[in-house]
This record gives structure tokens, C-alpha cells and sequence, in this order.
């Protein structure tokens, strides 16, 4: 590779982190760095040419057709029109106005907030009941058509895949335990925010639910869990009923489920949505921002749900002051699900 | 030779055990089973979860024979194309 480094020309590297996709855009900065360096002429590459070519969503909808090789075969990128398949448009279309709420409320660039490609497959699998973030890119199933509906269904569905590569990159929570479901709680917060974004609601018209609409009509069911009140989504003869616990009395031991992330992740969903609820207005506004900063910069590896309530706290402390209304709030959500500081 | 599957995990997080004796089955679904056993190398293999990534389905195969057993767990991302057959055999119970 070095040789290769030495060679090709800066005006090419150039194109390259403008047009490559993020492996080759890794490898033309980092080579165009290392050259420039080289040549001692460091300052010539500005950090505002960087930015300023990676300030844009750049999304890629691949199609799986039903096997189980990712990515797929791309069948929609930034720019290009509409697909006649409204699985990939809606899978573009979410993928979209999550980059946008990051952007826009948080100014964050994307997945990396260095401008990372936002990358989707839909179809994945047969009767794949699921959709998952695999390290580096999100992944649909189209449901069996018995128990599920296809996961691009809910928007809130592809906010909570995409921040799941955001936690990756930034509070990078261990999956597992209580820091896994803090992981799977910071994926429904802004899955829930989302929606809301996208829908112009205020807290007490949102719904609070995550994965609404994807059950199909035979199962008893609304989604597959509510921030609002954890443990009422679904209660179905197959299924069985929704186990989320709203208070750390009834947290669940146990092993299966990574430790019962997706279990767990009710009382700190609720504590969330206990703060919304006492702040009121728009949930990204306030509380959105607060548990957004502790994501980005305070949580670590393997903050449990203690941890997680002093550190929105003390962002709700350093933003609005120690005995701002946003301070209470924040403290009162998680005191009212069991955690006290 | 008895054979256990338990999935969890996945965005849903639901939980489904599917427990087989191949000397309940009949003669054709035995061979079939014992088959796709062999051809996953069921006894040597090995777990592999992802480092990275979430909402991926787990599944925790087992399999006891004459006092020889082995349980993996594995993903979708992770697993042989010989241990999706079987999964998918197993899962149609």
C-alpha cells in the first residue's frame, strides 16, 4: 500500500474522499494526510475541505432478494429516484430523516459524525422476522407475513438501527447486562424522537411506541413495547405477553437476550419518558439533547443505569443550571423508576 | 441424540425453545436430521457472536449424545450455511 501512497496524485485522492465510499475515503485521507506530511506540507489539506465535501447525507439501499449475503445489490442511492419497491423507499426515506433529526437538532454528520455512508438492506432472508444493525450497516427482514409485518414499516424501527451504530461509535456500550440495555434504550429513545420530529408532536400527542404497525392484524398487540408503559405493548395466546418492567423492583435476571436487553431497556425508556412528559413541548428540544450529549460524551463501555442517571443530571446541571426545571425533571424520571442519585 | 434450539434476542427480543429427540421421529425426518447434524460438524462447532452490532437474533443449539454434548451460540451473520439448514429444520417444528 505505501508505494501506491506515494503515487497516486492529490488531485485524485481529492475525488476519491469526495466520491469513494467510506473504505476508500478512509484510505485516500489518511494517504493524502501521510503524503502531505511527507512533503511537510501539512496545512495544505484544511480540515474545511474535509468537512466540507462530507456535509450531505449520502444513504445506499441494497436488496438482499431473499438470501442472506450483505450487502446485496444496490437498488437506490443518494439522489436517485424513487424505487417502484416501497420497501427500499422506505428504508432511504427513514434512513433520511434520522440523518436529518441528528443534523439538524444536534449537529451531528451522520453514524460517525465524520459524514459516514448510511447503508440499508431490506428483504434479507426468508420470512426474516427481524431487522438488525450488523457493525456497519442496517438490516431488514420482510416478516412472515403471520406474526410480523416488514420491519421497514415503522419509521422509529430505522431511527432505533441507526442509532445503535452511533452508540457504536460514541458511548460504544457493551452489549450486554445493564449497559446493553441502555445500548437498546438509547435506540428506542431516538427511534421514539424520530417519529416525533418527523410527525410534529409534541409529547403528549406521541405515542411513546416502538415498532407500532408491525404486527399484522392476528396478533394481539399494538407494537412491540411502549415507553409510556413498558410491559402493555402485546399480550398474545403465542407470543405471550410483553415483559418490559417500569421499575428497577422488577428488573429481570437472566441470560438469554444478551441479559435481557431488550427487557431491561423499559426502565430507563420509562425515566425518559417521565422526563418528556414533565418538561413538555418537543421531546428533542430538551430532554432529547440531554440524554443525546450523555451518549456522545459521558457514557462509557459499561455505564449501568446509575450511572446513565448521574450523567444526564449533570448535563441537564451544566446546560440549565442545578436547579433548573430540566435538572428536576431529569432527576425525577429516574427516581420515580426506582434509580436515585 | 437430542437436540435443542433457543432463540432470543432480535429487536422484538423474543424467546422460542425447540427441543427434538431423533428417536421420536420417523425413519425419513431422522436421516434427514442426523444428516444435516454431520454436515454442520454439529459436535466441533463452535460458537461465534458478533463483536459488534445489535438487534441480532441468537441461537443456541445443543446436541447430547451417549454423553457427548456441545452448545454453540450463533447469528445470522455467523453461522455456516449448514448450520442455517439445520436451524431452519428445527425452527419448522
Amino acid at each position: 500500500m505505501s508505494n501506491i501512497c506515494y503515487i497516486t496524485p492529490p488531485h485524485i485522492l481529492r475525488e476519491v474522499i469526495k466520491r469513494g465510499n467510506d473504505r476508500q475515503r478512509e484510505w485516500a485521507l489518511n494517504t493524502l494526510m501521510l503524503s502531505e506530511r511527507f512533503r511537510g506540507s501539512r496545512q495544505s489539506i484544511s480540515i474545511t475541505m474535509v468537512s466540507e465535501v462530507i456535509e450531505e447525507k449520502k444513504r445506499y439501499v441494497y436488496d438482499a432478494k431473499g438470501g442472506y449475503i450483505l450487502p446485496g445489490v444496490l437498488v437506490r442511492e443518494e439522489g436517485g429516484k424513487d424505487s417502484n419497491d416501497k420497501t427500499v423507499n422506505e428504508a432511504y426515506d427513514g434512513a433520511g430523516a434520522t440523518y436529518d433529526l441528528f443534523k439538524n437538532v444536534y449537529e451531528r454528520n451522520s453514524i460517525d459524525d465524520r459524514g459516514m455512508s448510511i447503508i440499508s438492506t431490506v428483504h434479507y432472508g426468508k420470512e426474516y422476522n427481524n431487522a438488525f444493525w450488523d457493525g456497519r450497516q442496517m438490516v431488514y427482514g420482510d416478516g412472515d407475513g403471520e406474526i410480523f409485518n416488514r420491519f421497514t414499516k415503522s419509521i422509529d424501527v430505522i431511527a432505533h438501527e441507526l442509532t445503535h451504530g452511533i452508540t457504536q461509535y460514541e458511548a460504544a456500550l457493551v452489549y450486554w447486562d445493564q449497559p446493553g440495555a441502555l445500548n437498546e434504550h438509547m435506540s428506542d429513545v431516538f427511534g421514539s424522537i424520530v417519529k416525533q420530529y418527523v410527525m410534529n408532536q409534541k409529547v403528549d400527542e406521541a405515542d411513546w411506541l416502538i415498532g407500532e404497525g408491525l404486527f399484522t392484524s392476528k396478533v394481539n398487540g399494538i407494537a412491540l413495547r411502549s415507553m409510556k408503559k413498558p410491559g402493555s405493548a402485546y399480550d398474545d395466546p403465542i407470543l405471550g405477553k410483553d415483559p418490559q418492567p417500569s421499575h428497577m423492583k422488577d428488573y429481570v435476571d437472566t441470560n438469554d437476550d444478551n441479559g435481557g436487553v431488550h427487557i431491561n431497556s423499559g426502565i430507563p425508556n420509562h425515566a425518559f419518558y417521565l422526563t418528556a412528559m414533565e418538561l413538555g413541548g418537543y421531546s428533542w428540544e430538551k430532554a432529547g439533547l440531554i440524554w443525546y450529549i450523555a451518549l456522545r460524551d459521558l457514557l462509557r463501555r459499561r455505564s449501568n443505569f446509575k450511572r446513565a442517571a448521574q450523567v444526564t443530571c449533570k448535563v441537564a446541571e451544566r446546560i440549565f443550571g442545578k436547579n433548573s426545571k430540566e435538572y428536576n425533571a431529569v432527576y425525577n424520571g429516574w427516581k420515580e423508576v426506582g434509580i436515585e442519585i | 441424540m437430542k437436540i435443542t434450539l433457543e432463540i432470543s434476542g432480535g429487536f422484538a427480543g423474543f424467546h422460542r425453545s425447540i427441543s427434538i429427540d431423533t428417536e421420536s421421529l420417523g425413519y425419513d425426518e431422522k436421516e434427514r436430521l442426523l444428516e444435516l447434524v454431520k454436515s454442520a460438524n454439529l459436535f466441533n462447532a463452535r460458537s461465534a457472536k458478533p463483536k459488534r452490532g445489535a438487534d441480532y437474533i441468537i441461537y443456541k443449539i445443543k446436541v447430547e449424545e451417549e454423553g457427548k454434548s456441545n452448545t454453540i451460540e450463533v447469528t445470522d451473520i455467523s453461522m455456516s450455511k449448514a448450520l442455517r439448514e439445520l436451524v431452519d429444520f428445527l425452527k419448522k417444528r
